[in-house]
């Protein structure tokens, strides 16, 4: 963004925020500012949640509360916006909700890691939402209503799919470097292991974007040889003892690791063999259960985190 | 409108059923074995009359000997 547009930005938003306060009424401001930061589904926890910034030349990465499933907003220091899935159906207007607060109005990159409700299921609403430019999706597909009319609403906007796999690299540009670790084989019997596991480097930080790619994926990656380091890590499939293994974490070796899942799920995630790695392994522990939406924020040097 | 019943995915003992694009939850126990997520299944439910008449006797009973009054 040049100055002058930046500028213009700010005026925009100040005239806005001058609009709130002076026209509406302080019960439709109420609403407006719950609506945009309370992400959470009604039945869980609804703790207001931070709503990250847009911060010209860094990176945000907003690990969105959408109870039990994942969402990562991803803002590029290169103005563009990324979103890696979108939680359950129900989750679908807050998530919509959320990127629309930041001012955001559009999605430059769109990635699916696997067609699971947890993880597609808002993100019909999100295309219908925004105008979107690139879609990466793996291969593995399956066979409910959610991931059909996901299909077909991109169908219906003539838009085609690019395909996710290990080796693809979305984006490589001053400094940012964002590509696709896995899947690294053709056939998966279980949907997790086609996760599009997602990496992504800004200058001496990075970040690595698991999905809910179990042992099996991870073993793929690590015999890949491919560089599995990061600073942060989003935890494999909210904490289940299916991901995570040992040698994995070991070559990620994060400072921070965040889980995302909704209290008192019956899948008892994240399962405690998982915290006790993550405990081991030294770094820090965020659970959008515990912390609402997570944001960090990368300057390409340093890392600084929002978390309830 | 009746919508499908499809498996969304299996999460530890439970398998995620997909219902007009909402999800519940149905013990794995009470799904034929080798059902796996992709699945269509058919659910057919019946009331037991037999049974429930059954249990309310039981419970009645039991009921009976523990009130004082």
């Amino acid at each position: 963004m040049s100055k002058k547009t930046k500028t213009s930005f700010l005026l925009i938003l100040l005239a806005l925020f001058t609009f709130l306060a002076g026209c509406g009424s302080a019960a439709k401001n109420e609403a407006t500012v719950h609506n945009r930061t309370d992400v959470a589904m009604e039945e869980e926890k609804t703790e207001p949640n931070k709503v990250a910034t847009t911060v010209n030349g860094k990176l945000v990465v907003s690990f969105i509360n959408v109870g039990q499933g994942d969402c990562e907003l991803l803002q590029l220091p290169t103005g563009q916006n990324m979103l890696i899935d979108a939680g359950i159906s129900e989750a679908g207007p807050a998530v919509v909700s959320y990127i629309k607060s930041l001012g955001i109005k559009k999605i430059d990159y769109l990635i699916a890691t696997h067609p699971h409700a947890d993880h597609i299921g808002g993100m019909e609403l999100v295309v219908k939402s925004f105008p979107i430019g690139k879609i990466y999706m793996t291969r593995g597909t399956t066979t409910t209503e959610t991931f059909k009319d996901l299909l077909q609403t991109i169908k219906a906007r003539g838009m085609t799919i690019n395909t996710a796999k290990a080796g693809v690299t979305v984006i490589d540009q001053n400094g940012l470097k964002i590509s696709f670790l896995a899947p690294c084989g053709n056939s998966y019997e279980e949907l997790n292991n086609w996760s599009a596991v997602t990496k992504v480097q800004f200058g001496n930080t990075s970040f690595l974007l698991t999905g809910d790619a179990q042992e099996l994926s991870e073993n793929e990656m690590l015999k890949s040889g491919v560089n599995l380091q990061a600073d942060v890590l989003k935890v494999g499939h909210h904490g289940s003892y299916s991901s995570t293994s040992p040698a994995f974490l070991k070559a990620v070796d994060p400072k921070y690791a965040v889980i995302s899942v909704r209290q008192g799920n019956d899948y008892g995630h994240p399962h405690q063999v998982t915290l006790d790695k993550l405990s081991a392994a030294g770094g820090t522990v965020y659970r959008t259960d515990q912390n609402g939406t997570v944001v960090i924020t990368s300057d390409g040097k340093n890392l600084s985190v929002k978390a309830w | 409108m009746n919508y499908m019943l499809i498996i969304d995915r299996i999460e530890e003992d439970w398998a995620v059923i997909e219902y007009g694009k909402k999800t519940f939850n149905i013990p794995l126990s009470l799904l034929p074995k080798g059902a796996k997520e992709g699945d269509v299944i058919n659910v057919l439910v019946t009331v037991d009359e037999s049974a429930a008449k059954s249990r309310t006797d039981d419970i009645k009973a039991l009921a009976k000997d523990l009130f004082e009054d």
